[in-house]
């Protein structure tokens, strides 16, 4: 037993050791944070696990946003500029890391304030410690409604949350064309954000007077044959998707092969994704979604002139074309930026300015940024969501995405009922 | 038996133990949350190492037992005013039952049947947790948030105790580990010595589910949301198993050493190439090296030879000593 005491022994050196080594480091930040004329800003997001592609696009939208900023100067605050130091921590896709990460940026780093996570199963995990630390952080992704029935104080979203967008291309369809659908068919894909979008879908048919003959939450990989032929049989004059890219294309494509051809398909998110207009090629057209931005539309912008700046700005620094989510986040460095404006606070913050700062945050109302005007709700199932954003009904169209509603934005008018795919 | 050099080992072991109590007042709170993390994953892989290290039985299927404790302690606090340290002994006693269901299908399966049986009976609870209505779905699950650092890293380090002591006393220091062991070796001589065989492997099988119940429970009221993919996900067990490999598989200590080093080598490369994911190639590359020229694990490097040629616990090395 004697080889297993040692090891032990050694064991609990080499901890200790570590233990008091790590202290030092944790000891020399301390003392180096305290003065510094730059605002420090953490950046938690998926940059590796199954979210990496996701948590690279918010990624590429905080990056750009500071590039920007630091190329004029930095953030104006009275008759000085600040610049902007992001400090990356990749949550790995998993909450634990995503909460060691929140840690890190607020006992370690002493940031200013965060930039938050992709997915909203991190976001949850990083919330209760920004609580308690009293750092406010702003999410230019996170698109759960669940997030925002939480009431996190410092907690900020700048999409606005899927059951607030959802229900828009119904509001469209039963208003805004010749002949209302009668009936619909609702599908939704067992994730967060698949089923909210499902549940919206659903919420909004019946406000809207549109007879729901099917509502089904199907695991993720499901065989869609199967259940496209059960709904062929009940013939919905609408069918309505919650899910991503992926499932949307095979459901087109076990449509097509049965023979299945609703008035019009209505799927949320990712049609507006190149892979889905590409590998569908015609059969993509005339499919309807809602989103909260594309890059056609053209807001004013403090930073980057203007929505079609930015979309170029993007182009070039990337290679590929942001979507809304790449947008959203762009747009939250200036919504820190107009709050701290608000309290004229100089990095770096302290406990006191922070607490200022989440109450400036609550106050914001910028009616235009490169992804729309922002104002966060204060009270409600949304609180501290962006609400100041109206959603778009868009409709693929020779595979490019046009908004065809509401009507005061609409480029076109929507097409319904569309041709069947075989006939394009 | 009190020789010198055992009574400056037991003052040693002592200070280190105090040293891991104090660690609270000494570090900062973010590498408090490393050693919690630490500590809940040493937890884990001297679980998997009962049924994996000294039966031999490759479960894929220990992340169940994690996130259905998980779950259980969420749903009981959520439903009942009964407090987090009841609620994570109820999590531990339905980890060790249902383990005992799962061992008593799945032990009809051999070797890779076996390993590949745990893996689909982890898949399933994954499915079965996203499904349930009153789990939350893919919603997954809120707890009421409590955060204190310190008080999670005594519970992790207490439950991480705990088990380290239960795996020494239980497997190498009773006869009922001698019997796990010759199951391991070679189940039909066991048989033939008078094992009841089954029911050993049962017994070790329902043990090694019952502490990942105990330590999902605590991870779900320290992370304050839990989901289907971070506590049923496949990702869990398969770290259990590489940790304890990188330790030493079938050791007390293989899987501390193992957890310790990949939980923290994981943190701190991380923190030093944290803005790109490049960091987890080295982390890959490191563990593939160690496999290859260590295959028994960290455990057997030759420290204690090269503490002896430095002149450190050279009295330990008398033969007599070694076999008392």
């Amino acid at each position: 037993m004697k080889n297993i005491g040692s090891k032990f022994l050694a064991l609990l050196i080499s901890i200790v050791i570590a233990a008091i080594l790590v202290a030092g480091c944790g000891g020399s930040t301390k003392s180096t944070a305290e003065k510094r004329d730059y605002f420090k800003v953490g950046v938690i997001t998926s940059l590796s696990g199954a979210e990496a592609y996701g948590g690279n696009v918010t990624r590429r939208g905080y990056e750009l946003w500071a590039e920007t900023v630091n190329k004029k100067g930095g953030i104006k605050l009275g008759e000085k500029s600040y610049q902007v130091k992001l400090i990356f921590a990749d949550d790995q896709s998993d909450p634990n890391a995503g909460a060691d990460a929140a840690q890190r940026m607020i006992t370690s780093e002493k940031v200013d304030f965060i930039l938050g996570p992709y997915t909203s199963g991190v976001t949850m995990a990083v919330a209760p410690i920004l609580e308690k630390y009293k750092v406010p952080m702003i999410t230019g992704s996170a698109e759960s409604p669940l997030i925002w029935k939480q009431k996190f104080k410092y907690t900020f979203g700048t999409i606005p949350a899927v059951d607030l967008t959802g229900s828009q291309p119904l509001a469209t369809l039963a208003k805004e064309v010749g002949s209302k659908p009668a009936s619909i068919a609702i599908l939704g894909v067992n994730d967060p954000f698949s089923k909210a979008t499902a549940e919206a879908f659903k919420a909004a048919a019946e406000k809207e007077g549109i007879k729901v003959l099917k509502y089904d939450i199907v695991p993720a990989g499901t065989d869609f044959n199967p259940l496209i032929s059960a709904i062929k049989g009940l013939n919905p004059d609408v069918l309505a998707v919650g899910g991503h890219e992926k499932e949307h294309m095979e459901i087109i494509k076990a449509s097509k092969s049965l023979g299945f051809m609703p008035k019009v398909f209505l799927m949320h998110y990712g049609i507006t994704t190149p892979d889905f207009i590409k590998n569908l090629g015609k059969n993509s057209d005339y499919v309807m979604g809602a989103t909260t931005w594309t890059p056609d539309l053209n807001y004013k912008d403090a930073v980057f002139g203007s929505t079609k700046k930015y979309v170029e700005a993007a182009k070039i620094r990337y290679g590929s074309m942001p979507d809304y989510t790449e947008a959203a986040c762009a747009a939250t460095g200036q919504i820190f930026t107009a709050a701290l404006a608000k309290i004229k606070a100089i990095p770096p913050l302290n406990e006191e300015q922070r607490e200022k700062l989440v109450k400036a945050l609550e106050e914001v109302k910028i009616d235009s940024t490169l992804y729309g005007p922002i104002k966060f709700a204060t009270d409600g199932a949304w609180y501290h969501n962006n609400t100041g954003l109206k959603a778009l009904t868009i409709q693929i169209m020779q595979g490019n995405q046009i908004i065809v509603g509401p009507k005061q934005v609409k480029l076109k008018d929507p097409v319904y009922p569309v041709p069947p795919m075989s006939s394009r | 038996m009190f020789s010198r050099y055992g009574t400056l080992k037991n003052a040693m072991c002592g200070l280190g133990l105090v040293a891991l109590l104090l660690l609270p007042f000494i570090i900062p709170t973010f590498w408090l949350r490393i050693f919690t993390g630490v500590s809940l994953w040493v937890g884990l892989a001297l679980s998997w190492n009962m049924i994996g290290g000294y039966m031999g039985y490759i479960s894929f299927g220990h992340g169940a037992f994690f996130g259905v404790g998980a779950y259980a302690t969420a749903l009981v606090m959520a439903h009942t005013p009964i407090p987090f340290g009841i609620a994570i002994l109820i999590s531990g006693t339905l980890t060790y039952l249902f383990a005992r269901m799962v061992g008593y299908l799945t032990f009809r399966l051999n070797g890779t049947y076996f390993a590949i049986g745990t893996w689909a009976f982890a898949e399933m609870m994954r499915q079965v947790v996203l499904l349930l209505p009153f789990t939350g779905g893919s919603y997954g699950m809120r707890l009421p948030p409590v955060v204190n650092e310190g008080f999670f890293y005594y519970v992790m380090l207490a439950l991480a105790v705990a088990v380290l002591i239960f795996s020494y006393f239980i497997f190498e220091k009773s006869s009922f580990g001698l019997k796990v062991k010759s199951v391991r070796e070679e189940e039909t001589a066991a048989q033939t010595l008078g094992i009841d065989v089954e029911k050993v492997k049962n017994q070790v099988f329902a043990l090694s589910g019952l502490f990942p119940g105990v330590i999902g429970g605590a991870y779900a009221y320290w992370i304050t949301y839990i989901h289907p993919d971070s506590v049923l996900g496949p990702l869990i067990a398969d770290q259990m198993v590489v940790m304890v490999l990188l330790g030493g598989i079938g050791t007390v200590f293989g899987p501390v050493i193992g957890a310790s080093l990949m939980y923290i080598g994981n943190r701190i490369i991380w923190v030093t190439w944290g803005d790109s994911s490049s960091y987890l190639v080295i982390l890959g590359l490191a563990i593939c090296f160690i496999i290859r020229f260590l295959p028994e694990g960290l455990i057997k490097l030759p420290i204690r030879e090269s503490l002896r040629r430095i002149g450190v616990g050279a009295r330990q090395a008398i033969p007599n000593e070694e076999v008392r």
